[in-house]
């Protein structure tokens, strides 16, 4: 089988060893480019969310690079994500793609689906061989996340953000290439080390929390590059929805019935006491929580058109207008344009330090800073 | 003669420039049609100021709009802002414990809501480009009728006429419509007016308390009709101040003023107007991402590289501005 799978953010780089691991070809689709966004709004219905879009527009790259069994996920409930697999195979198949559709459904509920896909995907080898092969790609993936929010607590703080910029795509790199748990762990702590150790300034940035829907939290070509913008501005993002910590609690917290422990969603029922899909009762949870941890303002970002976020985002404006909270709300999709967007995210980022006290934005940050 | 500060607002529609004393008062201020060739309007435009201001030392220079970055490379600004800053600035240096700040400019729409001075909230228009100027001239041009009368003719009606105002292309359909029903031109005008009102206050004012005092900026400001369908939607009494139109420059000149301090000026002097600034674009095919490159040469020069994802490009070019 020749694999292939959407991109989300660097989940690329576990999936691949996941597959690869397991004895299959994968093809990893070409990075989001402006070519696969043109594609996937151009068969893509118009009013879907952007992730199909962008889902759809990995695949056809991938096919068209020889890719002949997709890999979706799947799911259940208000989130419109769940029947994005069947609308991408019937678009796919309508174009004259010829192709196998893999849909991984949550487990609780599907527990045979799941367990049928993981049959087809290990092929020969055996049950034990396609454990270690998962562990392998969640260490990586940790390993990604990790890294990840390194970078987000260093980039407002070093001095050089090209140098820092180019560390972590170096990491990544490295990170996809390991081979065993201990060249992954070898290459990981050298790469932490390297990104600690540069100069950093000794201003203590603003801190926002950044939340909303996990495609959009995770992929930088959907959110514009948020996290590095607001970095470059001096402002550290904590970000609490990691695709490790996805899985977590829509994987396993789900199947062993453990999700209404989540600290996140518990913080969000005074206000929203219902699952309302995806992870819109985690923004309303986690807006909550930026209040009480005193962190300086809230971004919200999710696809135009998204229903969770929608209702978690009247919830959280009100809120947030009563604890004196600055946030921001940005709804995307491929008709987003980036210069509003750029002085949006700098007018909040003044918002945020004029409320703080402190001063502007240095100039330097203004002027290369987005 | 003593310190002056110099603001640049590059728009889409109009290059604003405003220069402020030691005290922060206005002592000069200049409109220009952008026209679509914001370097050649820039160069314009310091020319002019040059003239009257040949002599005087212009001690900070800060740039804010759409064209801000520009503005900066060519000028050697000290500061660069956005345009809600700048505007947000401006209002409570003119109008002190000003809450609500309403600005309609070319094509965006501001809503900044201050507290004691500092900007607490604010929204810019983001699906359609609706209550903006631009909309405004088209339609004083299809009717006829110079801009400047626009509001005039609107505070003339007696009964306005209802328009379909959630994106420009149907309340432009709606107001053919109503033309076509025979009714009054006025009526249509001051509806016109009602309705990119209404349209400003649904798409910004969402959920927000708009306390007075009120002040009403940008070049729309001038118009009447709008002025007053503000006043009747509000249920209070909107300042437009007398700089109305160059506020975000005023703001950015006030800015600069308040960054440079006691710094030299890294402005470039009045003589880059006499230079020959030139701008392409390229697509870099060195990565996926294909970025599409900026580059702006002043005799030749590179003097500045934008649009890249990585860095590769812009970074090579910060010495003059860095």
């Amino acid at each position: 089988m020749k694999i292939t799978f959407p991109h989300l953010g660097y989940c690329s780089i576990p999936l691949r060893t996941l597959f690869a691991e397991l004895g299959h070809t994968v093809i990893v689709p070409p990075p989001i480019s402006q070519k696969t966004i043109s594609l996937g709004t151009l068969h893509g219905p118009e009013f879907a969310c952007y992730p199909l879009k962008l889902g759809l527009g990995n695949f056809i790259e991938a096919l068209e690079a020889g890719a002949d069994t997709l890999i979706m996920g799947g799911g259940i409930g208000p989130c419109r994500f769940g029947y994005y697999a069947q609308v991408q195979q019937d678009i796919l198949r309508s174009l004259g793609y010829e192709f196998e559709m893999i849909v991984i459904e949550p487990p609780l509920g599907h527990f045979r689906q799941v367990v049928a896909a993981a049959g087809r995907l290990k092929q020969k080898n055996s049950w034990m061989q396609l454990a270690q092969a998962a562990s392998f790609a969640l260490a990586k993936l940790r390993a990604c996340d990790d890294l990840h929010q390194l970078s987000l607590k260093i980039r407002p703080r070093v001095e050089n953000k090209a140098v820092l910029a180019n560390l972590y795509n170096r990491a990544l790199t490295a990170i996809d290439a390991a081979d065993s748990h201990r060249t992954l762990k070898t290459v990981a702590n050298r790469f932490q080390e390297n990104i600690k150790a540069l100069p950093q300034t000794r201003v203590e940035p603003l801190k926002v929390a950044l939340v909303g829907e996990v495609y959009l939290l995770a992929e930088p070509a959907a959110n514009l590059a948020i996290e590095e913008k607001l970095g470059n501005l001096g402002v550290e993002v904590i970000r609490h929805v990691y695709i490790s910590s996805w899985l977590k609690v829509n994987i396993l917290l789900d199947f062993l019935r453990l999700r209404r422990k989540e600290s996140a969603e518990q913080a969000a029922r005074p206000y929203l006491n219902c699952f309302v899909g995806g992870h819109g009762q985690h923004s309303v949870g986690e807006t909550i929580q930026a209040v009480r941890d005193g962190l300086d303002g809230v971004v919200h970002v999710y696809p135009f058109t998204c229903t969770p976020e929608i209702v978690a985002r009247g919830i959280m404006r009100t809120y947030a207008a009563e604890k004196n909270m600055p946030l921001i709300c940005f709804s995307l999709d491929e008709h987003s344009a980036e210069a509003g967007f750029n002085t949006r995210l700098e007018a909040f980022v003044d918002v945020m330090q004029r409320k703080n006290g402190q001063g502007e934005l240095t100039d330097e940050q203004a002027l290369h800073g987005i | 003669m003593s310190k002056l500060y110099m603001g640049f607002d590059v728009g889409s529609v109009s290059t604003n420039v405003a220069l402020v004393d030691q005290t922060g008062e206005v002592v000069y201020t200049l409109y220009k049609r952008t026209q679509g060739a914001p370097i050649r309007t820039i160069k314009a435009a310091l020319k002019e100021v040059a003239t009257e201001f040949g002599e005087a030392k212009i001690a900070g220079v800060g740039s804010t709009g759409s064209g801000r970055s520009l503005a900066a490379v060519m000028l050697g600004a000290d500061l660069v802002k956005n345009e809600i800053t700048a505007h947000a600035v401006a209002a409570g240096h003119i109008c002190p414990g000003v809450n609500t700040v309403l600005e309609i400019g070319g094509q965006d729409s501001k809503l900044i809501i201050l507290q004691h001075g500092v900007v607490t909230d604010f929204a810019m228009n983001s699906v359609c480009a609706a209550g903006t100027g631009s909309f405004l001239d088209q339609q004083a041009a299809r009717l006829g009728i110079p801009i400047e009368e626009f509001g005039d003719l609107a505070e003339q009606s007696q009964n306005p006429v209802r328009i379909a105002g959630r994106c420009s292309v149907f309340a432009e359909s709606d107001m053919i419509h109503k033309q076509q029903m025979g009714n009054d031109i006025a009526d249509i005008v001051a509806g016109l007016c009602a309705a990119l009102v209404r349209n400003y206050l649904n798409n910004l004012g969402k959920g927000k308390i708009l306390k007075a005092p009120v002040v009403f900026q940008g070049g729309v400001a001038a118009n009447k009709g709008i002025k007053k369908a503000f006043e009747d939607a509000l249920g209070v009494e909107v300042m437009v101040p007398q700089h109305h139109g160059v506020m975000g420059a005023v703001g950015s000149a006030l800015l600069a003023r308040a960054h440079v301090a006691d710094k030299p000026s890294r402005f470039l002097g009045f003589g880059i107007s006499e230079l020959e600034y030139a701008s392409r674009s390229f697509e870099c095919a060195d990565c996926p991402n294909n970025c599409e490159v900026v580059e702006l040469t002043c005799d030749q020069e590179v003097v500045a590289r934008w649009g890249d994802k990585c860095g590769k490009w812009s970074s090579e070019t910060s010495a003059r501005t860095g």
